[in-house]
């Protein structure tokens, strides 16, 4: 492609990703998160599923998923920026976890079931959610304990506990990782399948983290999403995919924090003048935003890495974005409280929100020391992959 | 080594991979093989054949316009030309007048000027210092008080300078002087060029924590400059040398020096097997991830540079988390070492070397110079954040 062209392919690509980035700013304001934030925590699901209904409506449900499906058909940059927005605007519905969920489906290798759940997953009928983690600070989704085990011809039963799943108390249904005599796999459970029990454990944000255990619930060969020689390549990309949508969430709410606090800065007076002119807040401030300029910088890479072939380079800037983005969010939280004293620390500031989202989001798909020793891995530094 | 003839050709044609082909292959052939990874700055005398080589091919000045004897590089040919260097490990040159002296002659100066200057600048043969902070003007520089009268056709210049570096081997220093003393600081400052001959200017060298004579005070004691090295017009010195803060700020910011001490420290870590230390190693992989981040950051700023849009005052950003993150990496070689790390002297292992105190002290300088770091922040937090003064 000549530079001419690739420029205005540039522009356009450029010219979608605003149009997309505002269209979230303007839900934003028409539905401030913050408010559901606050409405919704500590019940169950969580969120507000009229919101989510019009989420569908905006066609967000549908970004991964392919155009004949009735999807956007958006690659991971667009997802991220949605991501990114959302969650700048605190809002509590499961927009990244579904959208991984529904990553999971569309890339599996059974037509039939992605024809049947994937124009019910754009239209919003189904909110899906991916099962796959076991254990808590990992990453590793190649290994689960969940079993998937034939009882007949063509029949199926999965017995096993799968834990921390996001927003499943509102899921319709589940893509849940399982071992097979043939390697893992991933097969869709709905909700009410006979045998599926939740236990919900409440997070500081008011969201809920699920506990689903599979009693010998029953399915058959027509409800294995991805064959087991399907699910390596699709749950080793995935994995990579969803911890950068985590960090592009992280960047969401370490950029509102900031402009919160940034601008609480600007008006709070002591001493006669407002305290963003003394100069050791700002000096703190700017520190705060370059680390959010890092995580931006990490996170554009990261995006790109995804997109190419090669493995290891994605698995590295997926990790390098997470670990930084993780730990940036906390610190940043931790900082705009003290910023703000003593209303920081007030229930009735929006502020505090900020933090506790950074908190649990920042664990999703990996908190920084899972990243980091991943990344030591990489660099030589600890025992290989 | 064969006669080396000016390079005739437009670097920017070439792609980038040629480029660096071309640089190293220049380097191979023409920098002296024991001035590698020097642990301490090289001498005038030790540096000069480099230098000469580099004025013969006329790649001294990398980013000047080529009708000035410059390279002409685009941002992007520029940054490449300074991490092939980094690379291979070649010495500092004298470089004062390369980076400020020459873009600001090319803008602002005299027809005259230029021809009188410039070639002894591109062709290596006039070595420049540059005269700026003085003891009572150090971050707040505009306070300078080192005066120059106009009294007849010269100037007759008053004061002193300090931390002025190469100063005992300069041929001329390129200064900022208080013109005018009944205007605010920033309106009586004016940019003037003197030859470091002049009777009545004397250096005393200072020594480094290293142990070098790298800088140097510069006395003026009713020394006469010619009136003709005035550079631009009167008391408009200030603002010319702040226009001239552009594009080359991000050099500040160049993750080379972090990413070679890196490397240091994973050698280091190496030889003291001390990668069994878990908690040594997750400290070494934060080390590395912000390397990662601080060359991500980096590149993005070169990609804004390369499709030309102007570089603001956030670009900063990246001296201050490059400077920082050196000084960090040379902190945990210190502590690792342990009775190693306050070696006066390089490491010898059985296999390789470490220079654990030189890079430690290397990583001292650069959070101050260049605007300190504290000053970058305030820099920050008023143009980019647009908090109150």
């Amino acid at each position: 492609m000549n530079t001419a062209a690739a420029r205005l392919e540039d522009d356009a690509s450029a010219e979608i990703s605003d149009m997309l980035r505002r269209s979230v700013q303007d839900f934003g304001a028409l539905h401030p998160g913050v408010a559901r934030t606050r409405r919704h925590r500590d019940l169950e699901p969580g969120y507000d599923a009229t919101i989510w209904r019009a989420m569908a409506q905006a066609g967000w449900t549908g970004i991964a998923i392919p155009e004949t499906s009735g999807g956007l058909d958006l690659g991971l940059a667009e997802i991220c920026i949605v991501a990114e927005e959302l969650a700048a605007d605190l809002a509590p519905e499961p927009f990244g976890p579904a959208t991984v969920a529904a990553l999971a489906i569309a890339r599996g290798d059974n037509a039939t079931l992605r024809e049947r759940l994937l124009p019910q997953i754009v239209s919003g009928d189904i909110i899906p959610a991916l099962a796959w983690q076991e254990g808590s600070n990992t990453i590793d989704a190649l290994a689960p304990s969940v079993r998937l085990a034939p009882i007949s011809k063509g029949g199926l039963t999965l017995s096993g506990t799968k834990r921390f799943v996001p927003a499943a108390a509102g899921a319709t249904g589940f893509a849940v990782t399982a071992e097979t005599a043939d390697g893992p796999s991933i097969v869709w459970v709905a909700r009410d399948a006979a045998g599926l029990s939740m236990r919900g454990d409440l997070c500081i944000d008011g969201s809920w983290l699920q506990t689903v255990v599979f009693d010998g619930v029953e399915l058959t060969s027509g409800d294995v999403i991805a064959s087991p020689t399907a699910t390596g390549p699709l749950l080793t990309r995935l994995v990579d995919e969803a911890a950068v949508i985590g960090a592009a969430e992280l960047l969401g709410v370490i950029r509102a924090a900031f402009d919160r606090t940034h601008s609480y800065l600007g008006q709070r007076a002591q001493f006669g003048r407002p305290i963003g002119g003394f100069q050791v807040l700002q000096h703190r401030l700017v520190d705060l935003w370059m680390q959010r300029e890092l995580v931006r910088a990490l996170l554009d890479e990261a995006i790109e890495a995804c997109v190419g072939d090669d493995a290891e380079k994605r698995a590295r800037a997926a990790s390098a974005v997470k670990a930084k983005a993780s730990a940036a969010a906390l610190a940043n939280g931790r900082q705009s409280i003290q910023l703000h004293g003593a209303i920081g620390y007030a229930d009735e500031h929006d502020i505090g929100l900020y933090l506790k989202r950074a908190i649990v989001k920042s664990a999703w798909m990996g908190g920084a020391p899972v990243h980091r020793r991943r990344l030591a891995r990489f660099y030589g530094y600890s025992g290989q992959e | 080594m064969e006669a080396i003839a000016r390079d005739p050709r437009d670097m920017n044609a070439l792609r980038d991979e040629e480029f660096r082909a071309e640089l190293r292959a220049f380097l191979h052939a023409a920098y002296p093989e024991h001035l590698r990874y020097l642990d301490r700055r090289p001498t005038i005398a030790e540096i000069r054949p480099w230098l000469d080589a580099l004025a013969r091919k006329g790649w001294l000045a990398p980013h000047w316009p080529r009708e000035h004897g410059g390279m002409g590089l685009s941002i992007g040919k520029y940054l490449i030309y300074y991490d092939e260097l980094g690379r291979h490990g070649t010495g500092r040159l004298p470089d004062h007048a390369i980076h400020l002296l020459g873009p600001l002659l090319i803008r602002y100066g005299t027809d005259a000027q230029k021809a009188r200057f410039l070639p002894g600048i591109a062709e290596g043969r006039e070595i420049w210092c540059q005269g700026y902070s003085e003891p009572g003007a150090g971050s707040d520089l505009a306070s300078l008080r080192t005066e120059a009268v106009l009294n007849g056709d010269d100037f007759v210049v008053t004061g002193q300078k300090i931390w002025t570096s190469m100063a005992p081997h300069a041929d001329w220093i390129f200064m900022l002087v208080r013109t005018n003393k009944a205007v605010p600081q920033q309106a009586g400052i004016s940019f003037l060029l003197a030859d470091m001959k002049t009777p009545g200017i004397t250096v005393r060298p200072i020594m480094n924590l290293k142990g070098e004579s790298e800088f140097a005070e510069v006395f003026f004691d009713g020394a006469r400059v010619p009136c003709e090295n005035l550079v631009g017009e009167i008391d408009k010195g200030w603002t010319m040398a702040k226009s001239l803060l552009g594009d080359e700020r991000i050099t500040l910011g160049s993750p080379r020096q972090s990413a070679y001490a890196l490397e240091r420290l994973e050698l280091l870590a190496r030889e003291t097997a001390s990668l069994a230390d878990a908690a040594f190693v997750d400290r070494l992989t934060q080390l590395r991830l912000d390397l990662v981040a601080l060359e991500a950051s980096f590149r993005r700023y070169v990609g804004m540079a390369e499709k030309g849009q102007r570089l603001g005052p956030d670009v900063s950003m990246l001296k201050v988390w490059a400077t920082e993150l050196f000084q960090r990496i040379t902190a945990e070689m210190v502590e690792l070492g342990g009775e190693l790390g306050g070696f006066k002297r390089a490491v010898q292992f059985e296999a390789s070397t470490v220079d654990v105190m030189n890079q430690y002290l290397e990583a001292t300088p650069p959070t101050i110079y260049g605007g300190s770091n504290e000053i970058q922040r305030n820099i920050l937090a008023k143009a980019v954040l647009g908090l109150p003064g």
